[in-house]
C-alpha cells in the first residue's frame, strides 16, 4: 500500500460513535470528579473543619474548571458526527491498540508474578512475554537480552546498591 | 569581595586541589551520573546510598564527594530524558518536554551535547555566583516565610500549568488535581486519614518518584511498543561532531543559559522548592520569551537549555539553606545536612564564622566538579546514543524492568510499583486526550509543600485569610498569578488590535 493510499484509507475510515469518542475524552476530568465526591464523603464530619480549607478550596477550583472542560467537550461532541456504533469503535481501537494491550496484559502478569515467584524470575518471564507481544521471534536473542538485562539489574541494584526485591517461593 | 573573603578562599583551594580530593570529585560525579540516570534512582537516593560510605574520610573529603555525587546525579537524569523519554531524576522531568522529540527526530547527540553544555555552564556560572553572594542569600531565603512558600508554590504550579500545553484550563485540571492527590493522605496536623483507600502506602505520602516515572516512561511504552525504534530516522549517527553542535549551540546562548541559570539559582535557594519546581518554572518561562513558543514540546534546544542549565544551578541554590540556614533546600541536601552533621558541622548563620572554610571547600568543589562532568559526559554520551536505534521490542522489556526495580527501590514496596503502573495508564489516557502531564506532577510535588505552608500560616495567623496578602512579597507573587493567568488572552487581545491597525495604515 502506497502512503497515499493508506490515507485515503484513514480518512475514508468511519468515524467512532460519539459515544465512545465522549467516553475517552471526558475520562480524565470525570475521575478527578469522582476523586473530589469520594474524597469530600470520607472527610466531612470526620476531620475539623479548619483542617479541610485547603482541601476543599482545591475541590472547588477542581469543579469549576473541570465544568468548564466539560462544556467545551461536550459543544465539540455536539458537532462531531459518528458513523459507527459504540461496540465496533470499541473493537477497531482494541484493534489498532493491540499491541499496547497485549503489553499490559503481559506487564499486570508480570508485577502479579512478582510476589509469587521471586523478582527475577518474574523478570525473565515477563520480558519474554513483552519481547514476544513486540513481535520478536528469534529465541536467541530473546534469550540473550533477557539474560543481560537480568544479571545488570542484579549486579547493579542488589550488588551495588543493597536492595533486596521480594524472593518468591524459589528463593530467587 | 573583602581581602578576607579572598583569603579564605585561596585557602579553600588549596584544601580542595590536592590528588586525593580530585580523584574522590572523579569517582563521585561518574558514579553520580551513571546512577541517576537509572529511572527511578533519584539524586536523594544515590547521595543517601554513598553516605555510609564517607564515614571514615575526613569531613573535606566526605563533603566534597557528596557535591560531586550530587552534581553528577543532577546531569545523570538528562541521559534518559533525552534517549527513552524518561526523566532520570525529577530535575530532568522538563528535560523530557524537548529532548525526547529531538530524539525522535535524529538529533540525540545533539541534544546530549545541548544538555551537557548548559548543566555545565549553568553548575559553573552558579557555583561562582554563590561563592560570593552565599551570606546576602541567605538573608534573603529568611525572608520567605510559610505565607510566602504557600503563594509561590500557587504561583509555580499556575504559571506552568499555563505555559505548558495548549489548553490553560487543562493544564489547570491537570495540576489541581495533583494538589488533591496529594492532599489524600493522612492530614499533616492532626494525623487523621484522609483517602488512601486503605493502602498503607499513601498513608504518610503519594511518592512522587513512581508517579513520574509511571507517567512519563510507562505511558511512552504503550506507544513504544507499537514502532520499530524510538528514533524513526534509522541513519542517526553518534559522531562527537553532532554532540559537539549541541556544545556549540548551548555556548550560543549565553542569555538562554543564564536567565535558566538564574531561576534555578533563586528557586534552589528556597528552602523546599528544589530541582523539580526549577526545569518547571525555567522551561515555562523560556516559551513565554520565546519568539516560536508553539515549538516548545516538539523538540525546542531552547527547551533542553532551560531545563538543564536550571537544575544545575539548583545545585548550587539548594546549598544556600542548608548552609546559611540549617534548612535543606532540597531532598538531596537534606541528606547533605545529615552528612554535614555526622562530620561536625553545625550549618546555619553560625556557619560562615565557624566553618568557613569547609563551607568554601564545598562550594569550590561544585567548580570542580562541573568541570569532571564535561569530561565524563561527552566521554559516555557517544555510546549512549545507540540506545535510540535499537528495536524497540527489546528497549520495552529492558525499560519495564528498570522502571519497576526503580519504583521498588525507594519504600521496598510493590505498591509503589503497581502505583507506577496505574499512572503508567493515566498518563497515556492524559496524553491521548491532550492533557500534560507535567502539572500533574507538579501538583502531587508541591502539594505537600502548600498544604503544609498553608496550615502552618492559618495557625500562626489565628485562621485569617487575610493574612497571605500581609506582605510586599505575597502581594507581589499574587500579581504575578494573576497575570499568569490573564497574560495569553491579553496579549492576544493587544495582538489584535495592532494588527487591526496595522491593516488599516496600510
Amino acid at each position: 500500500m502506497t502512503s497515499t493510499e493508506a490515507e485515503e484509507g484513514a480518512t475514508n475510515r468511519p468515524t467512532p460513535s460519539t459515544s465512545a469518542v465522549a467516553l475517552f475524552r471526558l475520562a480524565f476530568p470525570l475521575a478527578g470528579l469522582v476523586l473530589a465526591v469520594l474524597y469530600v464523603e470520607s472527610t466531612y464530619g470526620r476531620i475539623r473543619l479548619n483542617n479541610l480549607y485547603y482541601p476543599y478550596f482545591v475541590i472547588g477550583v477542581l469543579g469549576v474548571l473541570t465544568a468548564t472542560v466539560f462544556a467545551t467537550e461536550l459543544r465539540q461532541l455536539l458537532e462531531y458526527d459518528g458513523e459507527q456504533s459504540f461496540v465496533e469503535s470499541v473493537r477497531e481501537a482494541a484493534f489498532e491498540w493491540r499491541r499496547s494491550i497485549g503489553f499490559t496484559v503481559v506487564a499486570v502478569a508480570y508485577l502479579w508474578l512478582i510476589e509469587p515467584l521471586g523478582f527475577f524470575p518474574a523478570t525473565a518471564l515477563g520480558m519474554i512475554g513483552v519481547m514476544l507481544v513486540g513481535g520478536r521471534r528469534d529465541p536467541l536473542w530473546i534469550a540473550i537480552s533477557t539474560l543481560l538485562i537480568v544479571v545488570f539489574v542484579y549486579v547493579m541494584f542488589v550488588q551495588i546498591m543493597g536492595l533486596r526485591p521480594p524472593r518468591g517461593v524459589l528463593g530467587l | 569581595m573583602t581581602p578576607l573573603q579572598v583569603d579564605i578562599i585561596t585557602q579553600a583551594l588549596g584544601v580542595l586541589l590536592t590528588p586525593e580530593n580530585i580523584a574522590f570529585i572523579a569517582v563521585g560525579v561518574t558514579f553520580g551520573m551513571l546512577a541517576g540516570s537509572i529511572p527511578g534512582f533519584t539524586g536523594t537516593n544515590t547521595v543517601a546510598i554513598a553516605l555510609p560510605f564517607t564515614l571514615p574520610m575526613t569531613p573535606e573529603i566526605a563533603l566534597v564527594t557528596l557535591s560531586a555525587i550530587y552534581v553528577g546525579a543532577n546531569y545523570g537524569g538528562a541521559i534518559p530524558a533525552v534517549l527513552i523519554n524518561t526523566p532520570g531524576t525529577a530535575g530532568a522531568t522538563a528535560t523530557v518536554l524537548d529532548a525526547y522529540p529531538m530524539s525522535q527526530k535524529g538529533q540525540a547527540s545533539k541534544a546530549l551535547g545541548i544538555s551537557i553544555a548548559a548543566s555545565v555552564i549553568g553548575g559553573l556560572i552558579s557555583a561562582v555566583i554563590i561563592l560570593f553572594m552565599l551570606q546576602p542569600i541567605g538573608e534573603i531565603a529568611f525572608l520567605f516565610t510559610n505565607r510566602e512558600i504557600f503563594v509561590l508554590g500557587i504561583f509555580g504550579l499556575t504559571a506552568v500549568a499555563v505555559a505548558i500545553g495548549d489548553n490553560i484550563r487543562k493544564g489547570l485540571v491537570a495540576g489541581f488535581i495533583g494538589l488533591l492527590i496529594a492532599a489524600m493522605p493522612v492530614d499533616p496536623t492532626t494525623g487523621q486519614r484522609r483517602l488512601d483507600f486503605g493502602f498503607f502506602g499513601l498513608y504518610d505520602s503519594v511518592p512522587f518518584v513512581p508517579v513520574v516515572v509511571g507517567l512519563f516512561a510507562i505511558s511512552e511504552l504503550f506507544y513504544l511498543i507499537n514502532k520499530a525504534a524510538i528514533s524513526e530516522d534509522n541513519s542517526v549517527t553518534t559522531t562527537y561532531r553532532d554532540i559537539f553542535e549541541g556544545v556549540k549551540y548551548a555556548i550560543t546562548r549565553p542569555i538562554a543559559v543564564v536567565r535558566s541559570m538564574g531561576i534555578g539559582l533563586i528557586i534552589g535557594s528556597m528552602p523546599g522548592a528544589g530541582t523539580s519546581v526549577a526545569n518547571f518554572v525555567s522551561w515555562g518561562a523560556a516559551k513565554s520569551m520565546s519568539e516560536k513558543p508553539e515549538t516548545f514540546g516538539e523538540g525546542n534546544p531552547d527547551g533542553v537549555i532551560a531545563s538543564e542549565a536550571s537544575n544545575s544551578a539548583v545545585t548550587a541554590g539548594s546549598l544556600v539553606p542548608t548552609l546559611a540556614l540549617g534548612i535543606p533546600g532540597s531532598g538531596t541536601t537534606a541528606v547533605m545536612l545529615a552528612a554535614l552533621l555526622l562530620h561536625g558541622l553545625r550549618p546555619g548563620p553560625q556557619l560562615m564564622q565557624d566553618f568557613a572554610l569547609e563551607a568554601n571547600v564545598i562550594i569550590l568543589s561544585l567548580l570542580v566538579a562541573n568541570i569532571f562532568l564535561l569530561v565524563a559526559a561527552l566521554a559516555v554520551s557517544k555510546y549512549l546514543v545507540r540506545v535510540v536505534t535499537m528495536p524497540a521490542n527489546l528497549i520495552v522489556p529492558a525499560i519495564l524492568a528498570l522502571t519497576v526495580i526503580g519504583a521498588f527501590a525507594m519504600r521496598s514496596s510493590m505498591f509503589d510499583v503497581w502505583l507506577m503502573f496505574l499512572f503508567g495508564i493515566i498518563g497515556f489516557v492524559m496524553r491521548e486526550n491532550n492533557y500534560s502531564l507535567i502539572p500533574l506532577i507538579l501538583g502531587i510535588i508541591l502539594g505537600p509543600i502548600i498544604e503544609g505552608s498553608f496550615l502552618r500560616s492559618m495557625l500562626v495567623s489565628g485562621n485569617d485569610p487575610l493574612y497571605f496578602f500581609g506582605s510586599t512579597i505575597a502581594i507581589l507573587l499574587w500579581v504575578l498569578t494573576v497575570l499568569a493567568l490573564f497574560i495569553q488572552p491579553i496579549s492576544n487581545v493587544v495582538r489584535g488590535v495592532i494588527a487591526n491597525r496595522t491593516d488599516l495604515l496600510n
